[in-house]
């Protein structure tokens, strides 16, 4: 179900007001607005609270008062998501971000949701440690932002996403309660496990103001090696390949040619990442190398974290023309299938793939733009086919309320949609925007 | 026909005869678990099917009985004990592993399957399932996922909740349902973690995708003997800060000493203080690296004795005297009391020094085994349970460790799970309002107050005094049998 044109709603002048009551920081300028607008929605006031006892007052009377909210921290990812059902709040997190405690040789960091991701990793950086997850434009980004989305990048197989370094949550609920999940030590089975529940859960359930992670040591030694190939079919079977044969990777990253074109190699190919003690790095390259067959001139450089950032902020970065860029989640060993599937919808395509993860990315564009809700219909169908999953990332507004942005949550919907009950009744927080119509 | 007549008539149409047994003598193994507690259930189930399960599960609420699901038994919190009775839901009949894919590196498998049993059948494809907890030729897996269970090699690799991708959940009103797949990234809230470590009462898992991993191409175990537990704690913090991630960061004190060394003649001087397990793996050139790296940290910490090994016997050899820590504490006392902390990695020699505060003030023999890489503490409280008023010393003492273990910043449990044993220890790490989302989470899974009672959740119906009531026979029934 899906409304042709969401609405704010206008009956509820006196919510707003008291919302305006217990905000320090609230907006309902045009320009401010402008600012915050959700898939072309604009909202009736925006909020951007000084204190997370604010935030939760301002949760709070929303939720009273029937109104929307739509929690937003650096916006990278607010496209992702149908068009909100209601939109009367823009609660902006990304004035709440403090460190509140960080224990250098426990390994362990507790922030304030709205840190920009790169100022926490810019922060560990300086203690030799960082979160091992790649987030699209993290001078953007928030901390918070990044776990509600699940944002990860190129060493996801490795790594995993946040749910799997995250151990520690504050959450407000819509009706402002404050809740907490997990703790502050590694190993913990204490409750049930709520940072697996609000990771990915895109704000639809409470709003995460603060965030726990465990620590990685950053390595002495980085080391990237690109190898050209014929195509990016060939990227892809070489990519698995490596992955079944050499341990130690932290990312194989296959790239069609305009892929690989936009981060400034000159043919489509593969890129490994290996970082580690010193010996090792080579080592796990050379190995690489050898399976690949390459090119001996082909050497290891040391690693550029720009190219890297730049592949992850292609996850992030809406395509231009009549195109939609959507995630396909895969059996590892179905990525070949998966890009033909994709080409069966559309002869339009730029394609990049994490070999191990079986994340495959793609720009898919249509002659016109109306063709697009039905293009990534049938690229679903293939996909799913392969038990994996599509999602829409990121889409024309037109054509965006007129496609299928997630997919069947599967088997799970029922228990997804009691969740959003039992934690959100009033469907106060990005009404429509998720699974399912959650 | 009396109810409990009538039910079991039911479960044998529905699972056939042979499937359910009630006879209150052949019902006794199935009051215990690896606690002090105990619960006997009206009748136990054994499903060969998620259509089975799905069916038992219908038929306890048509009679509004409770349903306790249970692996292998070899938990440490309680959570498949009946303690309400009702029916216990053995899942050992289901224990057939479906499909190891090699490319993909998954493998699906029912929930009786033993944990070592599927590394072992992943093995010929070079493959593992990485989390061990040391009872793992015992616990199957879908006990692993109820209480997202760990063990040593968790440091490195993460606990089960880390390795499971899809898992087919039948909830408690006898629906059945497919969470996740076989891979992340799906669309949605992420069930399969919400379900993991929920300790079995959010659902009945009938089968579970999980990840394999390829075996590490080398392994590298050291040991070092450590004159003070002082010395030991400095090296394990040097490991860590030279930016190594071990495999595994395992210690064992001085009392733990003792109770091996005349049993497993492991060659642990009677006078040191600790012994220090790090293990490191991975690709060749990398175990070489790191172990140089860490052999230089300890040696740096004045050791009186470094053993190194890499080869699978001689490796085994040196994992024997912490391995086989807990079943030889039965020398030294014949009860013993197996507690699970965590606590921030950096506390560990403070809240150890503070453990053996708290056992010598109620006069109760302790001995440390634990996973020093995470601050994972396993305090064994020992004693001899003819003692009258012992065992209620013990989980008095127990307790204030808890406590400790809490004002550390820690918390109560880091792989035993909360269970029935500390639900009541709940409210020291979470609020009210936390406790509360935690049962609206339940809810949406369609739990009642009758699926697996009394766990997990302080407050709770008709769940009686159980705790030191039953403890002194489970204790030596179970004692040297348990693990941790």
């Amino acid at each position: 179900m899906k409304p042709s044109e969401a609405s704010t709603s206008v009956s509820d002048g006196a919510g707003i007001a008291a919302l305006a009551a217990v905000a320090v920081n609230a907006y309902s300028d045009a320009d401010t607005l402008d600012r915050y607008l959700v898939d072309g929605l604009r909202p009736a006031i925006a909020i951007r609270p000084d204190t997370v006892e604010e935030l939760g007052a301002v949760l709070r009377v929303a939720a009273n008062a029937g109104l929307a909210v739509v929690l937003q921290g650096g916006r990278t990812a607010i496209g992702l998501g149908d068009p909100p059902t209601r939109y009367d709040v823009a609660l902006d997190t990304s004035t709440l971000g403090t460190v509140i405690d960080h224990v250098l040789d426990d390994f362990t960091i507790t922030v304030q949701s709205g840190m920009r991701f790169a100022a926490l990793q810019t922060f560990l950086a300086d203690h030799g440690q960082f979160v091992p997850l790649d987030v699209p434009f993290p001078d953007q980004a928030t901390v918070g932002g990044s776990v509600a989305a699940a944002r990860s990048g190129p060493r996801r197989g490795v790594f995993g996403g946040p749910r799997d370094w995250l151990i520690g949550c504050g959450v407000i609920l819509p009706h402002g309660a404050t809740v907490h999940g997990g703790g502050r030590v590694v190993k913990n089975v204490s409750g049930y496990d709520l940072c697996k529940l609000f990771s990915g859960s895109l704000g639809t359930l409470g709003c995460i103001v603060e965030a726990t992670f465990k620590l990685r040591p950053l390595p002495a030694m980085d080391a990237t090696l690109a190898i050209p190939t014929a195509d990016f079919d060939a990227a892809i079977n070489l990519g698995r390949q490596i992955a079944l044969k050499v341990n130690g990777l932290q990312s194989i990253a296959a790239l069609d040619a305009t892929s690989a074109h936009d981060l400034g190699l000159a043919e489509a190919g593969l890129v490994l990442r290996a970082a580690g003690v010193e010996g090792a790095v080579s080592s796990t390259l050379q190995l690489a190398s050898a399976v690949a067959q390459a090119d001996s001139a082909l050497q290891p450089e040391p690693t550029a974290p720009d190219f890297w950032q730049h592949l992850t902020d292609r996850e992030g970065t809406p395509p231009r023309g009549n195109a939609v860029l959507v995630r396909c989640a895969v059996p590892p060993d179905s990525l070949r299938s998966a890009t033909a599937a994709l080409r069966a919808a559309t002869d339009q395509t730029c394609l990049w793939a994490y070999a191990d993860a079986g994340l495959l990315f793609a720009q898919l564009a249509a002659p016109t733009s109306s063709l697009l809700p039905a293009m990534v219909a049938t690229a679903r169908k293939g996909i799913e086919a392969l038990g994996g999953s599509l999602v829409v990332e990121h889409a024309p507004l037109t054509e965006k309320r007129a496609m299928d942005i997630w997919g069947s949550g599967g088997d799970g919907i029922t228990i997804m949609r009691r969740i959003k009950r039992e934690f959100d009744p009033n469907a106060t927080l990005s009404p429509g925007r998720f699974v399912g119509g959650i | 026909m009396a109810t409990r007549t009538l039910f079991v008539r039911d479960l044998q149409e529905a699972l056939g005869r042979d499937a359910v047994i009630w006879a209150p003598e052949d019902l006794l193994v199935y009051e215990y678990d690896g606690t002090f507690d105990r619960g006997a259930p009206e009748a136990v189930a054994f499903p060969a099917s998620t259509a089975e399960v799905a069916a038992a599960i219908k038929i306890a609420n048509a009679y509004d009985l409770p349903i306790t699901p249970r692996g292998a038994g070899t938990g440490l919190s309680g959570g498949a004990l009946a303690v309400r009775g009702g029916l216990l839901l053995s899942l050992n009949r289901m224990r057939r592993i479906l499909n190891i894919d090699p490319n993909n590196r998954t493998a699906l498998v029912e929930p009786g399957v033993v944990n070592l049993d599927l590394s072992v059948a992943a093995e010929p494809y070079g493959l593992a399932y990485m989390p061990d907890p040391s009872s793992q030729r015992a616990c199957t897996i879908g006990g692993n996922v109820a209480e997202n269970a760990g063990g040593p090699h968790c440091l490195a690799y993460g606990a089960t909740t880390n390795h499971v991708l899809g898992l087919e959940l039948v909830t408690p009103d006898g629906t059945v349902q497919w969470l996740g797949g076989t891979n992340r990234d799906r669309p949605g809230y992420d069930l399969v973690g919400c379900v993991v470590g929920s300790e079995g009462t959010v659902g009945v898992v009938t089968k579970i995708q999980v990840k394999l991993m390829p075996k590490p191409e080398a392994v590298r175990t050291l040991l070092a003997i450590f004159d003070s537990m002082r010395q030991a704690s400095s090296a394990v913090s040097g490991v860590i800060k030279a930016g190594i991630v071990p495999a595994a960061l395992e210690m064992i004190d001085q009392q733990t000493i003792a109770a091996v060394e005349p049993v497993l003649h492991t060659g642990f001087p009677l006078d040191a203080e600790a012994v220090l397990i790090i293990e490191v793996d991975g690709p060749v050139a990398q175990v070489q690296a790191e172990d140089a790296i860490v052999q230089e940290i300890v040696q740096s910490f004045e050791p009186r004795e470094i053993r190194v090994a890499s080869e699978l016997p001689d490796r085994e050899r040196l994992w024997a005297g912490r391995k086989g820590a807990i079943s030889c504490l039965g020398h030294i006392q014949p009860n013993y009391y197996i507690l699970d902390g965590v606590v921030p990695r950096t506390k560990l020699p403070a809240v150890l020094d503070e453990v053996s505060h708290i056992a010598a003030r109620y006069d109760v023999q302790v001995a440390n085994v634990f996973h020093a890489g995470d601050g994972n503490l396993h305090p064994c409280l020992l004693f001899d349970d003819r003692i009258p008023g012992m065992s209620e010393r013990v989980l008095d003492a127990g307790g204030e460790i808890m406590r400790l273990c809490v004002d550390a910043g820690g918390a109560i449990t880091g792989e035993h799970g909360v269970g029935l044993e500390k639900r009541s220890y709940l409210p020291w790490i979470f609020t009210e309002d936390d406790i509360d989302a935690f049962a609206r989470l339940k809810a949406a899974f369609a739990s009642s107050d009758t699926f697996n009672p009394c766990k997990v959740f302080p407050s709770g119906h008709g769940c009686g005094e159980t705790s030191s009531a039953h403890a002194q026979k489970v204790i030596q029934q179970f004692g040297a049998d348990a693990y941790v």
